[in-house]
């Protein structure tokens, strides 16, 4: 924390802290309003401790739901309602939020404001007046990608406004941007728990930060607790580590996997309890072998 | 023709055999005297419907407007003869006296009752005083059957035989005690309008117009404790044309800022032609606009203004079936658990705290079956079950192509858009019925897999209809889990 300089009475100092907290924000280690991310790896990362108001953009891979989970997490750490804007186009293709589900994350589905345009330009005036409206903790926008000059006012109406403008993408972008940080979010294998997928876990990449370093961390959704916490990435899985995070069809036959050859043959209903079942230590064995 | 209230229909037919008959309809008649009322607010503000099948207007002030008692009057029996309305009048010194005199003199005798003239009323029959039918009756009964004879008679035993009706009815008429009439009350429309002695076309004059017109509307407003829903400007232009720009507000509003911001967006539309000599600014729908209470911190309250400006703006550019909040509904079935309604700001308490509100605690993800909805979430059920409700859901399944063992074990491999998965991990099956008492379900039940394939990615899924039904089932992809 900055020291205070001195002309500033206790009452000022006080006030700050008051606005700060009415806004759901807390203060960075240069002394500017931030919303932190909930994982402490990340939030000593990024040079105001946690996403300031202004420009951030968050990108997965096609058909990849984890954009949408880590936005719900950091949206669930901040009051206020939420403007989330998207074409009809992007709802059918990607879904649309769906209450119950985000509920899961912290992030209560009667703060969504869900907004439709048919048409960009439309969808950057929807997200402009979004962000400059005070009390709103965020504007996320699903499926359009402003060009320099409506990024940069973007950003200026984020600043006066004290939100967040979070632009969902698809694939990794590579056109020039003035978002304050670029993330690029993909789904990683999770741990299971007694069967099936376990919490969710995703490899979270900054990959350019304005004022920070590029950084790649593996988090994990705690449902319980609502918080995202880093987990080690050499820990407990070796398989994540070792195979590469496969990016669309790609996706090869996987050979080491003798219950697998099985239930393809019988379908027999001890094969497919196999199927299900793996054990955490990388090794794979089928109940039926 | 001897036609009287209260005879029978066979006497009625008997005295006139093609009478024509309707039924009573005493609510349209209790409208359509109201609308008879309004129109009487042409001779005077002060008029209320009196009885079933009466008006009464207090004139005072008002007849030398048409020229006297009689022509004023006479006017209005002539107006209302017009209308098809079989209509006698009576102008006298008392409401009572009036309504006697108008239904009782005889038809020689002049409409007009001066100034302190009484002694016309006094050979009227007790009918005149309008009193209840019993009363009369035992009057009658008693010989009395003219105001004369009850006028003077002890005031004492007549009360104590015939209750206080009848001298209150007596003092009425004879202006010894006042009957106030309660006029109608009207629904003033609100509006302010502006007229120019030159048209106006430059776009700065169109706005600052609009500007002085819903300032002068929201100040009559804010007096009246009403705010806006429904607003409506238009421009009359020199050629005649009239052009329309109407706003909506999510809530009743009479800020003058937030509604000239909602007009400025739109006034681009107009079209001033040779030139717009009147503006008129109406607020079609308004609703009570309390005062409100404001909150320690007092940002949240203006907060909740700005979230309020922001909701309308976009729905009145977007379209309000564009701009939804997401309401939870009591439903099993995935895409029916919640809807979508119009957004509407909420109240400045409703986001106060970051604590989950009701809204929120409807939305439950629903435990899947076995585990019992019953029993308490903490320490028992796994608290990976919670999120067992995707976070995106496409809003309509896609059929996907799977291979999966039967009857129920859950795909090992999927092809969804082209783009092969393999199954790591996965979870269900989740039976959902359809909701067989809706009539328009007419769907099969669902076997819902929660699936993470190989990447990392978990999917959702669900196979339709059993195994062994005589069309195999088939399979979608519903929704994305995080």
């Amino acid at each position: 924390m900055t020291p205070c300089p001195p002309h500033l009475s206790h009452s000022i100092r006080i006030a700050q802290a008051a606005a700060l907290i009415r806004a759901g924000l807390t203060k960075g280690p240069e002394g500017r309003p931030c919303v932190g991310t909930g994982a402490a790896e990340i939030d000593e990362a990024l040079p105001w401790g946690g996403l300031t108001p202004g420009l951030h953009e968050i990108a997965a891979a096609y058909g990849d739901a984890a954009k949408a989970g880590f936005v719900a997490s950091l949206l669930g750490r901040r009051p206020g309602p939420v403007l989330w804007c998207r074409s009809r186009r992007t709802a059918l293709e990607a879904g649309d939020p769906y209450g119950p589900g985000i509920a899961g994350l912290g992030l209560e589905p009667d703060r969504l404001i869900l907004a439709e345009a048919a048409k960009p330009p439309e969808l950057l005036w929807a997200m402009e007046e979004g962000a400059r409206t005070k009390g709103l903790a965020a504007v996320v926008a699903d499926g359009v990608m402003p060009d320099l000059t409506a990024g940069r006012r973007l950003q200026l109406a984020a600043e006066a406004g004290q939100g967040l403008v979070l632009l969902l993408a698809t694939g990794r972008q590579a056109a020039a941007s003035t978002a304050l940080t670029r993330w690029f979010v993909s789904s990683a294998p999770s741990r299971p728990e007694a069967e099936g997928p376990g919490r969710p876990c995703w490899t979270v990449e900054l990959w350019r930060c304005r004022g920070g370093r590029p950084r790649e961390w593996m988090v994990e959704w705690d449902d319980a607790a609502l918080s995202l916490s880093v987990v080690p990435p050499m820990a407990d899985r070796p398989l994540a580590a070792a195979i590469p995070v496969p990016q669309g069809p790609a996706t090869g036959f996987d050979g080491a996997r003798p219950g697998r050859n099985q239930v393809d043959g019988g379908g027999q209903d001890s094969g497919a309890d196999g199927a299900r079942r793996r054990d955490d230590a990388g090794g794979r064995k089928s109940a039926a072998a | 023709m001897g036609l009287a209230v209260g005879m029978t229909l066979a006497d009625a037919r008997a005295l006139l055999p093609d009478l024509t008959v309707a039924d009573a309809d005493p609510g349209t008649d209790a409208k359509a005297l109201a609308t008879l009322t309004g129109w009487c607010g042409r001779y005077s503000p002060w008029c209320a419907p009196d009885g079933e099948d009466g008006i009464r207007l207090d004139i005072t002030g008002c007849a030398h407007l048409f020229g006297g008692e009689a022509a004023m009057l006479s006017d209005m029996i002539r107006r209302l003869w017009g209308f098809g309305i079989a209509a006698r009048g009576a102008v006298a010194d008392t409401p009572a006296a009036a309504w006697g005199w108008a239904r009782h003199r005889r038809k020689s005798a002049s409409p007009i009752l001066g100034t302190g003239e009484t002694a016309p009323l006094l050979p009227l029959p007790v009918t005149a005083l309008r009193l209840e039918a019993d009363s009369i009756d035992t009057l009658r009964v008693l010989g009395l059957n003219t105001i004369a004879t009850v006028i003077d008679l002890p005031r004492g035993p007549l009360t104590q035989r015939l209750g206080e009706a009848v001298l209150e009815r007596l003092d009425r008429m004879f202006d010894r005690a006042s009957e106030p009439i309660s006029p109608r009350a009207i629904a003033e429309p609100w509006a302010s309008r502006m007229i120019f002695p030159e048209p106006i076309g430059r776009r700065e004059d169109i706005d600052a117009a609009a500007e002085r017109l819903t300032v002068h509307l929201c100040r009559a407003m804010s007096l009246k404790g009403q705010g806006a829903r429904r607003l409506a400007l238009n421009f009359y232009r020199v050629d005649g044309a009239v052009q329309h720009i109407a706003i909506g507000t999510s809530r009743p509003t009479h800020t003058p800022a937030h509604i000239f911001r909602l007009f400025a967006e739109r006034l681009d539309q107009v079209e001033p032609g040779f030139g717009i000599e009147a503006v008129v600014l109406e607020a079609t729908e308004t609703e009570p606009l309390a005062a409100m209470q404001g909150t320690l911190t007092a940002a949240s309250e203006i907060d909740a203004t700005d979230l309020a400006g922001l909701i309308d703006r976009l729905q009145n550019r977007l379209g309000p079936a564009r701009v939804v909040q997401l309401v939870p509904v009591e439903s099993h079935v995935p895409e029916r658990a919640e809807a979508r309604e119009r957004a509407s700001a909420p109240s400045p308490s409703r986001f106060a705290g970051s604590s989950l509100s009701r809204r929120a605690r409807d939305f439950k993800a629903p435990l899947p079956p076995g585990e019992g909805g019953a029993q308490p979430l903490a320490g028992k059920v796994p608290s990976i079950l919670k999120s067992a409700r995707p976070v995106a859901l496409l809003p309509i399944p896609e059929p996907i192509e799977a291979i999966a063992p039967v009857p129920d074990d859950p795909p090992l491999t999927f092809r969804w858009r082209r783009i092969q998965h393999r199954v790591a991990f996965a979870d269900g099956p989740e039976r959902i019925e359809p909701e067989w008492w809706r009539a328009e379900a007419t769907e099969k039940a669902r076997d819902y897999y929660r699936v993470e394939d190989l990447a990392g990615r978990r999917f959702w899924l669900y196979r339709e209809g059993p195994y062994g039904a005589p069309e195999p089932p088939r399979w979608f992809l519903h929704g994305f889990f995080p």
